[in-house]
C-alpha cells in the first residue's frame, strides 16, 4: 500500500472522526488499532470497540492498494503534530512508514486480517432521512435513556420506522421522551430496535450541523447509519422494549402554558435551595401563574417565585425533580411550554406549544414525587 | 475471583446482540469462587437470559454456589477421567510423548487440566520446587528452609502456587507411605523419583509419614480458609522438620517450638525473628 494524502489536516480530520471509538483500555489489544484501507481513490479509516464501528473516507492519491491497522492513539498523536504538508503513507508487510515534510516516522502495524470484520448488515429496506432530522430525534430523546443496572431493555433508545413516521423513545421509568417525525415509509420495516446511547451520541457528533441526506439500514444484529462522509454501525440491544404507549396518559385535561425562558430561569434560581439529594421543587399551578418553591434543610433557607402562566383550572400542587424538568425545557424550542396535567401524583405531559419542525411531534412525560404535605 | 464489576460488564455484553454469528456463549470459570454480591448481580441474567445467550458456569465445589444460582441452572456433573483416558487425550490432542503422558496422567488424579498444567514448563518447575522443599525439610539448614518458603510465597502472590506445592508434597508423602509399608514393587505417583524416595523412606516410620500427611492437609485447609500463605507454609515445613527430628512417641510439637531447635552440625548463628 502506498498513498499520498494532500494535507495532514485532512488526515487528522479523518482520524478525529473515528478516534472516539478506539477504546482506551481493552481486553482485545487489536481494538486499540485503527484500520487504514484504500478504496476507489480514497483512504478509508475505521475503528471499532465491537459496540460501534465507524468508517470514514478521505481523499488520497493511491499508487498502491492495500490495508493495515496501526496503533490508533499513537497514530493520532503523531499526525496531530505534523506540519501542514502532504503526507505519504507506505506499508510494507506490517511496517508502516509515514513521511511528511522533512520527517520520517515508522510504526509497526498489524494485518487487517486480525481486525474485526465489518458487521454484516443485510436488509431489504433502507430508509432515507435528512441528517438534521436524525439529529433532532437524538437530541430530544437520548437524555432520558436509563442509567440503571436493572433493566437492559431501557439501556438504549427505541427507534421505530414505519407507518409514515420515524420515532425515537427513551425512558428510565421516571420520565419518558418521545419524538416523532414524518418519513415516507409506509409499511413498518421492523418492530423497532433498541440502540445504545453511546452509538447515538457518536452519531450526533458525526452529524454536527450537517443537513445532507442520511440512510438507515436495520440488520439482524446491527443498525447502519450512512452519513455524507462516515458510516456508523451500532450493535443493537437484545430485549423487548416496554409498551410505552400504555403509560402515556390521554385524559390529562389541565392545560398550563408558560413562557419557556421565564420558566427555565425561575427553575434554575429556585433549584439552588432545593434538597440536593431529591432535587425536588414544588409547583403550584394557579389561575394566571405557577408558583415554584423549594426549601433546604441543610441551610434552613427557602425559595419562592411566581411565573405568569395561562391557566384556568382549579389549583393543583405537584412536585418534580428539577433536573428532569430542565432536561425537557432545555430541549424545547418554542416560546412557550405546555403542561398537560391530571392529578398531583400522576404523570405530567410536557410539550412545545407549537410544531417545532415540519410534522414533528415531541412529547415528554415526568412522574411527580409522592410527597406528604409536611415534606413538600 | 469473579467480581461484581465483572458480572456487570457481562450483563452489558449479554444485553447486546451478537457481533457476528447467531449466538453468544459466556463461560464463568470457577463460579463457586464468586462472592455473594457478584452472584446476586448475575441472578437476573441467569433468570432471563437474552435469546442468543448461553451461560456456562463451571464449579469444582457445587455446594459453594448459592442455591438461587443452582436452581436457575441445568446441572451437568462431570466426573473425573480414568488414567488411561487422560493419557490418551494427552497423546492425541496435545502431542505429548506416551512416556510423559503416562507420568502426567498418573499424577493428575483424573483431571486433564491438571495434567496439562503439570506438563507445562511452569508445572514441572512447581513440581521441582516441591521436591526441593522436601529435600530441604530433611537435609537443609533452617535458613535455607525459610528462604524457600519466602520464595514460594512471593511467587504465590502472582499465581496460586501454594496449593499446587501442597498437592505435590502430599503425593510425595503418599509415595513415601507406600514405600515404607507395602512390600513388592509398589506403583508410585512419582515413579521417576523412585530412587531418592526409596532412600528417604528408609528410616521413616509409618507414624512419621501419617503425621506429615495430617500436617499437609491441615495447611491446605488453612490456606483454603484464607490463612496467610507464608505463615501457613512456614508452620507446615517446621512441623515436618520437627516431626523428622523427634519422630517417635512424642506429642506433635506446637508451632512455637521450632526456634529452640538447633540441629547439631549447623553453625548458623542467625536469629530468625519469624520463628519466635
Amino acid at each position: 500500500m502506498k498513498i499520498t494524502i494532500p494535507s495532514s489536516s485532512t488526515l487528522m480530520s479523518g482520524i478525529q472522526t473515528v478516534l472516539n471509538v478506539v477504546p482506551p483500555k481493552t481486553t482485545l489489544p487489536i481494538l486499540s488499532n485503527m484500520l487504514l484501507e484504500t478504496e476507489d481513490g480514497h483512504l478509508t479509516i475505521g475503528a471499532t470497540d465491537l459496540d460501534i464501528f465507524i468508517m470514514t473516507k478521505i481523499p488520497a492519491q493511491i499508487s498502491g492498494e492495500g490495508s493495515i491497522t496501526v496503533p490508533g492513539r499513537k497514530f493520532a498523536e503523531m499526525v496531530r503534530e505534523l506540519p501542514d504538508a502532504p503526507v505519504d503513507i507506505e506499508v510494507d508487510g506490517v511496517k508502516v512508514i509515514i513521511r511528511c515534510d522533512r520527517g520520517v516516522f515508522r510504526l509497526v502495524g498489524i494485518s487487517k486480517d486480525e481486525y474485526p470484520a465489518l458487521p454484516d448488515v443485510k436488509s431489504e429496506q433502507t430508509i432515507e432521512l435528512p441528517s438534521s432530522s436524525l439529529q433532532r430525534l437524538i437530541r430530544k430523546t437520548v437524555y432520558a435513556v436509563s442509567k440503571d443496572e436493572i433493566h437492559p431493555s431501557l439501556w438504549g433508545a427505541f427507534l421505530r420506522i414505519g407507518r409514515g413516521a420515524v420515532r425515537m423513545v427513551a425512558t428510565d421509568g421516571h420520565r419518558l421522551a418521545k419524538t416523532t417525525l414524518p418519513c415516507d415509509v409506509s409499511d413498518a420495516a421492523t418492530e423497532g430496535i433498541i440502540v445504545p446511547p453511546k452509538a447515538l451520541n457518536n452519531l450526533s457528533r458525526l452529524i454536527g450541523e450537517s443537513d445532507s441526506p442520511s440512510r438507515i439500514t436495520i440488520g439482524e444484529n446491527h443498525v447502519l447509519f450512512e452519513l455524507e462522509n462516515a458510516r456508523l454501525f451500532a450493535r443493537l440491544i437484545e430485549a423487548t422494549y416496554p409498551d410505552y404507549e400504555r403509560v402515556i396518559p390521554t385524559g390529562n385535561d389541565k392545560v398550563v402554558k408558560v413562557n419557556r425562558e421565564e420558566l427555565e430561569s425561575a427553575v434554575r434560581r429556585v433549584s439552588v435551595l432545593s434538597n440536593p439529594s431529591t432535587r425536588q421543587i414544588r409547583y403550584s399551578f394557579r389561575p394566571g401563574f405557577v408558583e415554584l418553591s423549594s426549601f433546604s434543610h441543610d441551610i434552613g433557607g427557602e425559595a419562592r417565585e411566581e411565573v405568569p402562566a395561562e391557566y384556568e383550572g382549579e389549583v393543583m400542587d405537584t412536585t418534580y425533580d428539577f433536573r428532569y424538568l430542565l432536561d425537557v425545557v432545555e430541549r424545547i424550542e418554542s416560546e412557550e411550554v405546555v403542561f398537560k396535567l391530571d392529578t398531583p401524583v400522576s404523570a405530567g405531559i410536557i410539550t412545545p406549544s407549537r410544531e417545532e419542525a415540519e410534522g414533528e411531534d415531541y412529547e415528554c412525560l415526568i412522574m411527580p414525587f409522592r410527597t406528604t404535605e409536611a415534606e413538600s | 475471583m469473579v467480581s461484581v464489576e465483572d458480572v456487570r460488564s457481562l450483563r452489558r455484553e449479554a444485553s447486546a446482540k451478537p457481533y457476528e454469528g447467531r449466538r453468544k456463549v459466556a463461560i464463568i470459570v470457577a463460579a463457586d469462587r464468586m462472592n455473594a454480591a457478584a452472584s446476586n448481580a448475575l441472578l437476573k441474567t441467569l433468570e432471563e437470559p437474552p435469546g442468543s445467550l448461553m451461560l456456562i458456569l463451571t464449579a469444582s465445589r457445587a455446594g459453594r454456589l448459592l442455591p438461587t444460582i443452582v436452581s436457575r441452572c441445568q446441572p451437568v456433573f462431570l466426573s473425573r477421567l480414568r488414567e488411561d483416558e487422560v493419557k490418551s487425550a494427552l497423546i492425541e490432542r496435545y502431542e505429548v510423548s506416551p512416556e510423559e503422558a503416562g507420568e502426567l496422567a498418573r499424577r493428575s488424579e483424573g483431571r486433564l487440566s491438571e495434567a496439562m498444567a503439570a506438563g507445562s514448563e511452569r508445572g514441572s518447575k512447581i513440581r521441582e520446587d516441591a521436591f526441593a522443599l522436601l529435600e530441604c525439610i530433611y537435609n537443609g539448614t533452617p535458613l535455607s528452609l525459610f528462604e524457600q518458603v519466602e520464595t514460594l510465597s512471593a511467587s504465590h502472590r502472582e499465581e496460586p502456587v501454594a496449593e499446587k506445592i501442597l498437592d505435590h508434597l502430599l503425593s510425595l508423602y503418599r509415595d513415601l507411605f507406600v514405600l515404607s509399608s507395602a512390600s513388592g514393587i509398589p506403583t508410585l505417583s512419582n515413579a521417576d523419583r523412585t530412587a531418592p524416595l526409596r532412600e528417604r523412606a528408609t528410616g521413616m516410620d509409618v507414624e512419621e509419614i501419617e503425621k506429615g500427611i495430617a500436617a499437609i492437609e491441615e495447611a491446605r485447609r488453612d490456606i483454603a480458609h484464607n490463612a496467610h500463605v507464608q505463615l501457613a507454609l512456614l508452620v507446615l515445613v517446621l512441623r515436618l522438620r520437627i516431626n523428622r527430628r523427634y519422630a517417635g512417641p512424642r506429642q506433635t510439637p506446637t508451632t512455637q517450638a521450632p526456634s529452640r531447635e538447633r540441629p547439631s552440625g549447623e553453625t548458623s548463628s542467625h536469629s530468625l525473628p519469624a520463628a519466635d
